[in-house]
């Protein structure tokens, strides 16, 4: 096979690699009903007698613990979460707490689904009080610490990949610039010695 | 067989890779390294020009496909072909580009033990003191830095200098070279071939 036809098997094999994973992105988006969270415990306006430990969600399809997020606040806006969330079953989160006393609480979450669907919700309990939530009205984000993602992005990372595009243009330009070769660098070296050339 | 198939035989796949093939391996490498590199800049654009939130900016196949952003072992298995495409290409490397892809070798070579420390931390859920999440090496020098992507992008760097030499080779190095990279190689290929 010559060079010309070999390239141009390598540009369609990963020519059609590329389409056939645009083509399964799209399909995988846009697959079926839409994830969602079925219910959150504790519930929605729920007055609670005693604190529970943990938070969980059940979901109408598996979700990714890493990009998930859920957090819980005291209406002073703390959280208290303690760890992170983790799967509960097949479709279930469950966020472990420490309730500090006798209050209003929030819950915020984002979930990310492994179908790649996101769904975020914010609901409000109340734990001793006798009456439903009602001190709380703006809830932060669900992310406590934007860093615990080890594969995300920061600023140094996004400086380096603007760094490494820059020296990708500069190595472009310099390789398509004309090069300056003697006459007997075009020689294969089975040219005998002494031919009269210049090395 | 010729000379060329005999020499190649005798060197099994590393010779071929390093010899009658080595553009095109080494052009897929970075066909899949410059993906991986857009990948992130993709994310990048979500979260700083598009406004995402980091969860949700997952570049392109992390969106239909979250668990490529999220799998430890998917980046293990990354740095992996990485280390291992950095080391199967290096012996078509002559002179200066040797030189800068070795160094880009030592650099993958530290990052997959990093990696490595990452996925035991995970697999064998526990973390190193004061740390919340699991930790490397290098957020303790730096703080906060993602480990996967400040590695990949200074990996990149070697290897691009690397590269060019490879393919703008001064005379001493043209002589050495073996591989199908430049004109002149693969005409001497060609002659050898038909010796």
């Amino acid at each position: 096979m010559s060079a010309g036809r070999r390239t141009l098997a390598i540009v369609t094999a990963l020519a059609s690699v590329g389409v056939a994973l645009t083509i399964a992105a799209v399909a995988r988006q846009s697959d079926g009903t839409p994830a969602r969270v079925l219910t959150v415990d504790p519930g929605d306006g729920a007055v609670l007698t005693a604190a529970p430990d943990a938070v969980t969600l059940r979901l109408s399809t598996g979700a990714d613990s890493v990009l998930s997020h859920v957090t819980v606040r005291d209406s002073t806006g703390n959280a208290v979460n303690e760890g992170r969330v983790r799967g509960d079953g097949k479709t279930g989160l469950r966020q472990s707490v420490r309730l500090t006393g006798p209050g209003d609480y929030s819950i915020a979450y984002h979930i990310t689904f492994t179908n790649g669907q996101d769904a975020t919700g914010v609901l409000r309990f109340s734990v001793g009080t006798g009456a439903p939530p009602q001190g709380i009205a703006d809830v932060p984000d669900p992310i406590l610490d934007e860093a615990d993602h080890a594969h995300g992005i920061d600023p140094l990372g996004a400086t380096l990949l603007v760094l490494d595009g820059l020296a990708l243009v500069v190595v472009l330009i310099m390789l398509l610039r004309p090069r300056r070769r003697s006459p007997a660098a075009t020689d294969p070296p089975t040219a005998p010695a002494g031919s009269g050339h210049q090395r | 067989m010729t000379v060329a198939k005999e020499h190649a035989a005798r060197r099994g796949v590393i010779g071929a890779i390093n010899e009658a093939h080595h553009r095109a391996v080494l052009g897929l490498y970075m066909i899949i390294v410059l993906a991986h590199w857009a990948e992130h800049l993709v994310q990048a654009y979500q979260i700083w020009v598009l406004g995402w939130a980091r969860p949700q900016a997952r570049g392109v196949l992390g969106m239909p496909f979250p668990w490529l952003v999220s799998s430890e072992w998917m980046h293990y298995a990354y740095a992996i072909v990485m280390l291992i495409g950095l080391f199967a290409l290096r012996p078509g490397f002559v002179g200066r580009a040797r030189t800068w892809w070795t160094i880009a070798l030592a650099i993958q070579f530290w990052h997959h033990i990093e990696h490595l420390f990452l996925l035991i931390q995970v697999q064998a859920g526990f973390l190193l003191p004061g740390t919340t999440v699991p930790t490397s090496f290098a957020q303790f020098l730096i703080p906060r830095v993602e480990l996967h992507l400040f590695y990949n992008s200074i990996v990149f760097l070697p290897m691009l200098v690397a590269m060019y030499l490879h393919l703008r080779p001064n005379e001493r190095e043209l002589q050495l070279q073996k591989c199908n990279c430049t004109q002149e190689g693969r005409q001497r290929l060609a002659a050898n071939s038909g010796s």
